[in-house]
């Protein structure tokens, strides 16, 4: 009896101390880049009294190390108005970081219980975390453009090939030099210039598969990178996620960044729901290994390749192709950027790179370093792609 | 020598007295004196431990049980005299609202040792009370389940 007299007692105890709660928390920076100190004072106030002890422990954001000072607190009985808690931090991660409540222990000599407060204003103040390594765009100025080989309505200032003068063409650009050498009238086509909106395809690793955390976590920073940097030239960066075969999602109409940047954030590897099953290697290259195991000669071989050519022309696209020459044609200017940790089958990254030369689009692959050393042999015949790139 | 504090010495003559009382009025006599001995020995031999409220609280249980036998109502204000002592000892009854609840818990047991002295039965009082405490087990669970989710907030 005496205990339930005392737990009656230490409920209502907790129940009056937690709903006379609030908090103050100060930081000295909201918008801080990645691996950067934040300092932090946390005030608690409590309008009535405990008679119970309390120990109060400020939960941090995800993703930081505790560099100075203490996160934790004991505030003794009947205290209104306890010392703020200071400490300093570094963050790790990148993106829009609540901090993590606060976690209250309620002591008396006979009962103990937790609660953690993440609700409002006990995970304020928001910080928005940059990301430290800086996206460097190749052949690019300071205003996001470019040159292309394409032809555009504004022309750049390289000189992309010479031709003959046909009626219509600007006399301007007649090379006169040329033209007394070969003796006939040359002028000079020069390369297209183009603004630059690049479209980021995220290739998620498969759920069910063994993952590099340590590499994935880098992609993601890159892939935050990007979006940073180029919310400088775009207020609406595009963005496809896919895994493997699977579109995952597609995000245009977001224009805030921190909610961005909690979207890359977020990601995670995703069920990868249809499987290629390294399907475009096996229609070809099991085909042609075949024929050489039994002895088959170059005659046949090649016959073979020119029916595999024909068949494979005319065959019908498959509904991850469709939906990501529709993504593409949505898009219709800019690198496609595609971040991938080039593990399993790959099959969907060679499709992807099928699609984007059929609509003569760049596409630049960049590998965290610390994924599958698989990427390392990727065979530029096979995945046609502009580039590929490590990060680091 | 380290006194004993004036609210301890309090608690003690109130114990010494109940037990002298039930003395007198022909209870244990020798026993009750043993026991008030060994309360007092225990409250000499725990002066520097911190939770000295809890040791004087199971050494008075015995002197409970023994005056219980021959005065129901004696052994109860024992028992609230222990009880107060161990919460005085934590720094308890610094608000008025504790003062009153404690007081109402004091009188629930009263009489609830009173009605336990006019049984003659043990099997009936000990399912009822293990009800009572399997209940009061589940509400502490609920409570908390309840103070942590509406205080708590969703992630």
């Amino acid at each position: 009896m005496f205990l339930a007299y005392r737990s009656l007692v230490f409920f209502r105890g907790v129940h009056r101390t937690a709903a006379s709660f609030s908090i103050s928390r100060e930081t000295d920076n909201r918008l801080i880049r990645q691996g950067t100190d934040v300092a932090v004072a946390t005030s608690l106030m409590l309008d009535r009294p405990s008679s119970l002890s309390l120990e109060i422990t400020d939960l941090p954001p995800d993703g930081v190390r505790i560099t100075d000072g203490t996160s934790k607190a004991s505030i003794p009985p009947h205290t209104t108005k306890p010392d703020p808690l200071r400490y300093r931090f570094t963050h790790y991660t990148s993106g829009r970081m609540p901090f993590g409540g606060l976690l209250v222990t309620f002591t008396d000599p006979f009962f103990r219980t937790d609660i953690a407060f993440k609700h409002g204003e006990f995970r304020e103040p928001f910080l928005l975390v940059f990301p430290m390594n800086a996206f460097e765009y190749e052949n690019r100025d300071l205003y996001g453009e470019g040159e292309t080989e394409r032809r555009t309505p504004v022309s750049g200032y390289s000189i992309r090939s010479y031709r003959e003068y046909t009626e219509g063409d600007p006399q301007k650009h007649i090379d006169w030099k040329l033209t007394a050498k070969f003796n006939k009238t040359i002028i000079r086509e020069y390369m297209g210039r183009e603004g630059y909106e690049p479209l980021l395809i995220v290739d998620l690793p498969d759920r069910n598969a063994a993952m590099d955390e340590a590499a994935f976590i880098s992609m993601k920073e890159k892939v935050a990178a990007v979006l940073t940097a180029g919310m400088h030239r775009t207020n609406r960066p595009a963005i496809v996620v896919i895994s493997g075969a699977n579109i995952i999602t597609l995000l245009r109409e977001k224009t805030d960044l921190q909610q961005i940047l909690q979207v890359v954030q977020d990601l995670k590897p995703a069920d990868r729901l249809f499987h290629l099953y390294r399907f475009a290697e096996t229609l070809r290259g099991r085909q042609i290994a075949q024929a050489r195991d039994q002895g088959a000669d170059g005659g046949f071989l090649s016959t073979l390749s020119t029916v595999e050519h024909i068949f494979s022309s005319s065959r019908q696209r498959l509904l991850f192709e469709r939906q990501m020459k529709a993504a593409l044609q949505s898009f219709p200017s800019g690198d496609i950027i595609l971040f991938s940790m080039f593990e399993g089958d790959t099959s969907h990254l060679k499709l992807l790179a099928l699609v984007a030369k059929e609509m003569r689009r760049s596409l630049r692959v960049y590998v965290p370093r610390q994924a599958n050393a698989e990427h390392a042999k990727i065979d530029h015949g096979r995945y046609p792609f502009t580039s590929v790139e490590e990060i680091a | 020598m380290k006194m004993p504090s004036p609210r301890l010495l309090w608690v003690l003559a109130i114990i010494i007295g109940a037990a002298t009382a039930d003395a007198l009025a022909g209870g244990n006599g020798p026993l009750d004196g043993l026991l008030v001995s060994i309360l007092l020995g225990t409250a000499l031999t725990t002066r520097a431990m911190p939770e000295r409220g809890f040791y004087l609280l199971a050494a008075g249980q015995l002197l409970v049980v023994a005056v219980f036998r021959s005065n129901p109502l004696l052994a109860a204000v024992i028992q609230v005299v222990l009880f107060a002592m161990v919460l005085l000892s934590n720094g308890s009854f610094t608000r008025r609202e504790e003062t009153g609840t404690f007081a109402l818990f004091a009188l629930i047991i009263a009489a609830v040792t009173v009605l336990a002295g006019t049984l003659y039965h043990a099997l009936m009082p000990l399912c009822i009370f293990t009800i009572l405490a399997v209940t009061v087990v589940l509400l502490l669970v609920v409570s908390e389940y309840q103070l942590r989710t509406f205080y708590g907030g969703h992630e």
